[in-house]
């Protein structure tokens, strides 16, 4: 497998460091740090050309605030850069299997397309989904970014068979 | 606000709304889309020819839809491609299953079925997926297993949800 044989693009965003107020977990806000990393991810997506063509969002709050504030960063990066946004219930709580199976009914003309999960779902995803396997998925702090390359298409996504063209943290997307 | 409360809010909003223009097809023709729930159980089998013959009689469309029960250590196991290509297969390989048995039932009552599948809790999918078929109806197979779900059977969640008429097949 080339790297031009790879036309899809999965970026794997880890919602930014959440807080801890007395509120249900779904409802968790975003912490001072988190408000700070998510704009350098949606500048960093911007620069490095993984502009996605949609964006699959979980309904959580922390991961709603961590793509709205990543959309700003975004549109300072790259002009037009407005990718239509879908909150989909199914991305809170979703186990690895859960998440492929949303991956799986991607549309194919959408080529890059950016999940904003929770762990440890997006960290299993990207390593069940690389080959060969990269760090664990202890390794993936929040607003950490994989962007994965695919061959073929979204329905046809197996494991073992992504390669890894990018795992960046947020203080490596400011330098 | 929790998710709970606006979840019921929504809840309410919809109740009123078919209230006042009698969104259900009760007292016409009956439902012209019937979603029915189908695992591997004798219940379910049961509650899936039920469906079909509804359907052939009533001319609906029938949407069966098998929800893989996530396994309870999943979360928790150590993770990796072969585990996941292995789930990935175990899934894919029930789920096809499942689709062969709900095809063939749907031949030999001259029937059209969609069939979907999906991965989680069955609540929660049969519900988000009856909406997004705009099912009249949903049929599920009494539960088998007496309290092998915390939260109640599934088919008093769906009751309990009141969105749709709920046939429960013994």
């Amino acid at each position: 497998m080339t790297d031009t044989e790879l036309t899809r693009r999965l970026v794997l965003l880890r919602h930014a460091k959440s807080d801890w107020p007395d509120v249900a977990d779904h409802e968790r806000p975003l912490a001072k740090r988190g408000r700070r990393d998510a704009p350098t991810v949606g500048r960093w997506l911007g620069k490095s050309g993984y502009v996605p063509d949609a964006v699959v969002c979980s309904t959580a709050r922390r991961a709603r605030e961590t793509w709205e504030l990543a959309a700003v960063g975004l549109a300072d990066a790259v002009r037009g850069g407005a990718p239509p946004v879908r909150y989909e219930p199914r991305v809170y709580e979703a186990t690895v299997l859960g998440l492929l199976m949303l991956v799986r009914e991607l549309q194919d003309d959408q080529h890059t397309v950016l999940i904003v999960g929770h762990n440890p779902g997006i960290a299993e995803l990207a390593v069940g989904l690389t080959a060969p396997p990269p760090e664990p998925p202890s390794a993936f702090p929040t607003a950490s970014v994989a962007v994965l390359g695919l061959a073929g298409t979204w329905a046809g996504t197996a494991p073992g068979e992504a390669r890894l063209l990018a795992f960046v943290v947020p203080a490596d997307m400011r330098s | 606000m929790s998710k709970g409360d606006s979840e019921r809010d929504k809840d309410d909003e919809s109740k009123s709304k078919w209230l006042g223009q009698g969104e259900f097809e009760l007292g016409t023709d009956g439902p012209s889309v019937i979603l029915v729930g189908v695992d591997d159980t004798v219940t379910s089998n049961r509650a899936g020819f039920y469906a079909a013959g509804l359907a052939r009689r009533q001319g609906a469309k029938l949407i069966a839809v098998f929800v893989a029960p996530v396994p309870t250590m999943m979360s928790a196991a150590p993770t990796g491609a072969a585990v996941l290509a292995a789930e990935m297969q175990a899934h894919d390989e029930l789920a096809s299953q499942m689709r062969a048995r709900a095809e063939a039932g749907a031949r030999e009552f001259g029937i059209s079925i969609t069939f979907i599948t999906a991965h989680g809790d069955a609540y929660t999918e049969i519900k988000r997926i009856a909406n997004e078929t705009h099912a009249d109806a949903i049929v599920v197979g009494a539960s088998a297993k007496a309290g092998h779900r915390l939260v109640g059977s599934l088919a008093v969640r769906l009751v309990r949800a009141g969105k749709w008429p709920v046939t429960v097949v013994p």
